[in-house]
C-alpha cells in the first residue's frame, strides 16, 4: 500500500504543477496467481503483476480522463498531459462534477495472504472427485486463481478511499458425456474468501455438476406452449441485470428510453419483489465500497415491495436531469428470499421449465426477450422431468415479474450476488 | 510505437525449454455522445512484458507492467519457475514442440495517434448529421472506440517479429418508438482496421450508411413480431459471419476439440451441404487484405489460413503449437493474447463462409413464407454447436417479396444440422470486424459470409 500512496502523492503534485485544481484519480496495484487445467491436466501456471493509474481532470466545466499502467514519473506526467488534452478538447458542460468531500475511509475485504498450496490441492481434489464420483462428467477446463489488489482513490475535495482486497476465484467448465452422447457445456463459478470447503461440496457447484449428468436424459418438448419458468439463482441474476440495464440505469434515464422513467415511487412489479444493492452484505466477497464520482457506497433499494425506489444515477446524469446521484454505481445485487422451498414451488407448477441459464439476445428497450433455455429441464405436473434441448423461451422482463409465481426461501451466494430461485409465469416456450 | 528493448534478451532464455518473450502495448480511445451529451472522453495505454515458458508439456507464464530490461529479466525468471512448479507437481511428460522454421516477420503497419480533439470533432459531425437528417428518432448515441495492439515477439525456436493490429470505429445508435410507445433500436459500426485518419479523415463518406440505418429504424418501428417456429430464412452476410464464428468456429478451435466439442468425432465427415466452405483467414481473403490481418501469432508461428469446412466436409481445426503437435499437423498461427498479461489462446482471426453463385434477389424470390435476417446484436454457442443469435433487424418474406420489418427476436439451432439445410449461397461476402470474442480474454475478430438460404428455429410470439 505504501507504493500506491507514493504514486498517488506524485499524481497530486504533478496535477498541482500543471495547475489543475479540480480532479480525481485512482491508483491500483493488481496481482494474480492462476492455475489452468486443460481437460483434467494442469497445463499452465500464470502470475501477473499490473498497475492501473487513472486521472480525471476538469478545466472549468470541461472534463477529460486518461488511464495507463506506466507509474514512472515520465509515465504519470504523460498520463496527466493526456487527460488535460482530453479535457481541453471537451465541450463545456456544467453537469460534470465530483462528489463533495467525504473525508477518508479504509476498506479491507477477503483474504490478503494466499495459500497457493491449498488452492492447488483443492483443484486437484475437485478434479479427482469428478473422475471418481462423476464418471459421466467430462471436464473441459478449470481456472483457479488468487487475486490481490491495493488501491487508493483521491479527489480534489480531500476525499481519500484506501482499499485492500484478496479473494480466490474458481471456474470449471464441463459437460455430461456417457460415451455416446455429450450435453451442452455447463460451468460452475464462485468467488471465495477462504478455501475451507472442498469446491465440490459447495452446493451450487455440486448442483451444476449433477445438472450436467441429469442432462444426459432428454425428453421431447411439445411444439409450443405458455408456461412457468423457475429460474435458478445464476439465471435469475441475468434477468435482474437486464431489468437494471433496461429500466433503472442512468443511460436509459438520460436518453429517455426507460419505460420506468416516470414511475419513481410507483408499483412496477409484483409486491413480493425486492431488488437491493447492498455492498456491505456479509455474504459477498467482492463489492464496490465507493463510487467513481467519490461517494461512499450505501445500501440502495431499487425495487421495494414492487415499488420503484431509485434509479442508478451517477453524479453527471443526476445533475443533468436535476436529480440526486445514487450512492452506488456497480450494484451488489441482493434479492430477498421468499417463504416456500424451491421444491414446493416446483410442485405447484403444472407445466414449465427449470432454467439453469439463458442464452439470448439482449432484451430490447421494451423488455421483450427471446433466447435458448440452456441447462434446463421440463417441469410437468409438479415434477422435474428430463432435460430439454433446442428450446426457446420468450416473454417480457417486466411482464413476467408481474406474473410472479413465487420466490424461494433458499438463496445462492457465489461471492458477488445473493439470489433465490425466482418462478415467473406467462412465458412462451417452444421446442423444435 | 513500442521501442524494441527486448532484442538482447534471448541469451537469458533457459536451456531445455521453449520460450516466448513478448512486449506489448494496448491503446484505447473512447468518446461517447449520448443524445448530444458527451458522457465519456478517455484515453488509455497499457504496456508490459510477458514470458511464456514450455517444459515437458506444461507452461509457465508471467507478466509485469514494467516495460524495461529489468521487467524482461523478472518475467523470464518467474515464468521459468512457474513451469518448473507444474513440472514438479503435475508433470505431463510431453515432448518439445516440433520446429517450423525461424526468421523475422517484418512490421506490417504503423500505429498513428491522433488528438482527442479530432476524434471529438468527428463524433460531433456525425451527431449533427443524425440530428439534421433523422427527425423521427427519440434518442441517439455516437461512440468512437479505438483499440490497437503493438507487439514485439522474441522466441527460442520460432519466428520473431514486430506486429500491430490497430482498428477504430464510430458506432451510431438510434432509437425510435412504435405507435404504442415501445422503443426500438438499431446500430451501425462505421470504420475498420487502421488508425483514425485511415477511417475518418472525411466522415461524410458514411452519410449513406447513416441514411440506411435511419430507414431501417423507421421500418422497425412499424415492425411485427416473428412467428416462433422452424422456418426457411435467408441469413444476411453478417449472420453468416456470426454463424461461421460462433456456431462453427468455436467448435473447431483445437483446444475445444480436445475438450470434447462436437467437431472432434466429425473430422472428414459431412457437416454441411456441398455449398458450404468455411475458412479462418490469416491476413488475405479473396485476393484482398483481410479486415483484421494477422501475420504472426504470440507463439512465434507465421499465420496461415485454416480451412475448416471444404465443400460440406469438416477438414481441419485451428491450432496452437501444442494442439498441432498432438494432431500431427502444422500450427496455423491462431495463438493470440489480448493484453500483455494474457497468455496466448487459440483464437479466430477472419472467419468466413466463401461466396456461392446465387443472386440475393433470386434467393428472396424463392421463399414463400419466411424471413430475411440482416443484423445481429449478439451471439453465443456451445461445444455441441447449439447456437443462439439475437436478431435486431430483419424482414418478413411473403410469396417471394420482402414484407414488414421484424421486432427483436432470436434464432437458434445446431450448427452441423442447420448447415446441411443450406441450399442457396449468394455471390457477395459481407464482413463485420468491429467485434470482440470472449474466451477467458477478449480479442478482436472479424467474421463474414454471403447470404445463405437455410432452415432455422426463430423465436417470437
Amino acid at each position: 500500500m505504501n507504493k500506491i500512496i507514493e504514486i498517488s502523492n506524485k499524481i497530486d503534485s504533478l496535477l498541482e504543477k500543471k495547475g489543475v485544481s479540480k480532479y480525481s484519480h485512482y491508483v491500483e496495484r493488481r496481482e494474480k496467481r492462476e492455475f489452468n487445467l486443460e481437460g483434467d491436466e494442469f497445463s499452465l501456471f500464470r502470475t501477473t503483476f499490473d498497475y492501473n493509474a487513472s486521472v480525471t481532470e476538469f478545466l472549468d466545466t470541461k472534463q477529460g480522463s486518461a488511464s495507463g499502467n506506466d507509474i514512472s514519473e515520465e509515465g504519470l506526467t504523460a498520463l496527466i498531459d493526456s487527460a488535460y488534452l482530453s479535457a481541453e478538447s471537451a465541450e463545456e458542460d456544467p453537469a460534470k462534477d465530483i462528489a463533495p468531500g467525504q473525508g477518508t475511509a479504509e476498506f479491507e475485504e477477503g483474504v490478503l495472504e494466499p495459500d497457493m498450496d491449498k488452492l492447488f490441492k483443492r483443484v486437484e481434489e475437485f478434479r479427482d472427485t469428478l473422475n471418481e464420483k462423476y464418471p459421466k462428467i467430462k471436464l473441459f477446463s478449470i481456472v483457479a486463481s488468487y487475486n490481490r489488489a491495493d488501491s487508493v482513490y483521491r479527489n480534489a475535495n480531500k476525499t481519500e478511499f484506501r482499499e485492500k482486497s484478496g479473494y480466490y476465484v474458481f471456474s470449471a467448465t464441463f459437460a455430461g458425456n456417457d460415451g455416446t452422447k455429450t450435453t451442452g457445456m455447463n460451468s460452475a463459478y464462485g468467488i471465495f474468501k477462504d478455501l475451507n470447503t472442498p469446491f465440490i461440496e459447495i452446493p451450487y457447484i455440486k448442483d451444476e455438476v449433477e445438472t450436467s449428468v441429469a442432462q444426459l436424459s432428454e425428453v421431447s418438448l411439445p411444439d409450443k406452449f405458455e408456461g412457468v419458468l423457475v429460474l435458478k439463482p445464476g439465471c435469475a441474476l441475468d434477468f435482474v441485470g437486464s431489468i437494471i440495464g433496461n429500466y433503472i440505469s442512468g443511460s436509459v434515464i438520460l436518453d429517455g428510453t426507460s419505460q420506468w422513467k416516470d414511475k419513481l415511487n410507483e408499483k412496477v412489479v409484483d409486491e413480493r419483489v425486492n431488488i437491493v444493492s447492498d455492498p456491505f452484505d456479509e455474504r459477498l466477497v467482492v463489492s464496490k465500497k465507493y463510487t467513481n464520482d467519490g461517494f461512499k457506497a450505501e445500501k440502495v433499494p431499487f425495487v421495494e415491495k414492487g415499488v420503484l425506489k431509485n434509479f442508478l444515477l451517477n453524479l453527471y446524469i443526476a445533475n443533468k436531469i436535476g436529480s440526486k446521484p445514487t450512492m452506488c454505481d456497480s450494484p451488489a445485487i441482493v434479492i430477498e428470499p421468499g417463504t416456500r422451498s424451491v421444491n414446493d414451488i416446483i410442485k405447484s407448477v403444472k407445466k414449465g421449465l427449470l432454467v439453469g441459464s439463458f442464452s439470448g439476445g439482449q432484451p430490447g428497450a421494451n423488455g421483450e426477450f427471446s433466447g435458448v433455455a440452456k441447462n434446463s429441464f421440463l417441469i410437468e405436473n409438479g415434477e422435474v422431468k428430463g432435460a430439454v434441448s433446442e428450446t426457446m423461451i420468450s416473454g417480457n422482463l417486466v411482464g413476467c415479474l408481474n406474473k410472479l409465481v413465487d420466490i424461494s426461501k433458499e438463496t445462492e451466494a457465489a461471492g458477488y450476488a445473493v439470489l433465490p430461485y425466482i418462478a415467473v409465469d406467462g412465458i412462451t416456450i417452444s421446442g423444435k | 510505437m513500442l521501442e524494441d528493448i527486448l532484442s538482447g534478451k534471448k541469451k537469458l532464455f533457459a536451456d531445455g525449454v521453449q520460450t516466448v518473450l513478448r512486449g506489448q502495448e494496448n491503446r484505447n480511445r473512447r468518446v461517447v455522445f449520448l443524445k448530444g451529451n458527451m458522457v465519456s472522453n478517455s484515453r488509455s495505454e497499457t504496456r508490459g512484458i510477458s514470458a511464456l515458458v514450455t517444459s515437458h508439456g506444461v507452461q509457465g507464464f508471467a507478466s509485469i507492467a514494467d516495460y524495461s530490461s529489468n521487467g524482461a529479466d523478472t518475467v523470464l525468471k518467474a515464468a521459468t519457475e512457474n513451469a518448473l512448479f507444474l513440472n514438479t507437481h503435475a508433470p505431463r511428460n510431453k515432448g518439445a514442440f516440433p520446429g517450423y522454421g525461424t526468421g523475422v516477420v517484418p512490421l506490417n503497419r504503423n500505429i498513428v495517434d491522433f488528438e482527442q480533439k479530432r476524434i471529438i470533432e468527428a463524433c460531433k459531425t456525425i451527431d449533427d448529421y443524425v440530428v439534421k437528417n433523422c427527425p423521427n428518432i427519440v434518442s441517439r448515441t455516437v461512440v468512437y472506440t479505438e483499440d490497437s495492439q503493438d507487439k514485439i515477439i522474441y522466441t527460442s525456436d520460432a519466428f520473431d517479429g514486430h506486429v500491430t493490429n490497430p482498428r477504430c470505429y464510430i458506432y451510431v445508435m438510434m432509437s425510435a418508438e412504435t405507435k404504442d410507445g415501445v422503443p426500438v433500436e438499431l446500430f451501425k459500426a462505421l470504420g475498420g482496421a487502421g488508425s483514425f485518419e485511415d477511417n475518418f479523415k472525411d466522415v461524410s463518406k458514411y452519410y449513406s450508411d447513416i441514411d440506411e440505418l435511419y430507414k431501417r429504424v423507421m421500418d422497425k418501428k412499424e415492425g411485427v413480431y416473428a412467428d416462433a417456429g422452424y422456418k426457411t430464412v435467408i441469413l444476411g452476410g453478417m449472420l453468416a459471419g456470426m454463424l461461421s464464428h460462433e456456431a462453427v468456429g468455436h467448435t473447431v478451435e483445437a483446444d475445444l476439440v480436445r475438450g470434447g466439442s462436437v467437431a472432434g468425432p466429425s473430422l472428414d465427415k459431412r457437416v454441411a451441404s456441398d455449398l458450404v466452405t468455411l475458412v479462418d483467414y490469416a491476413h488475405t481473403a479473396f485476393g484482398e487484405t483481410a479486415p483484421l490481418p494477422i501475420y504472426l501469432d504470440d507463439e512465434g508461428t507465421k499465420a496461415v489460413d485454416a480451412v475448416l469446412i471444404k465443400d460440406g466436409f469438416l477438414r481441419g481445426y485451428m491450432h496452437n503449437r501444442d494442439t498441432a503437435r498432438d494432431h500431427g499437423v502444422t500450427p496455423t498461427g491462431n495463438a493470440r493474447g489480448w493484453q500483455f498479461s494474457d497468455e496466448p489462446l487459440i483464437r479466430m482471426r477472419n472467419t468466413a463462409i466463401t461466396p456461392g453463385k446465387d443472386k440475393l434477389e433470386d434467393m428472396i424470390a424463392s421463399v414463400d413464407d419466411g424471413y430475411y435476417l440482416l443484423e445481429s446484436g449478439n451471439g453465443q454457442a456451445d461445444l455441441t454447436g447449439e447456437f443462439m443469435f439475437g436478431i435486431t433487424m430483419g424482414y418478413e418474406i411473403k410469396n417471394g417479396k420482402l414484407g414488414k420489418a421484424l421486432l427483436d427476436t432470436t434464432v437458434s439451432g445446431i450448427a452441423f444440422d442447420m448447415l446441411k439445410t443450406v441450399d442457396m449461397v449468394s455471390d457477395k461476402v459481407i464482413w463485420s470486424s468491429s467485434g470482440f470474442c470472449g474466451k477467458k480474454q477478449m480479442i478482436p475478430v472479424s467474421m463474414g459470409g454471403p447470404e445463405l438460404r437455410c432452415k432455422i428455429m426463430i423465436g417470437g410470439r
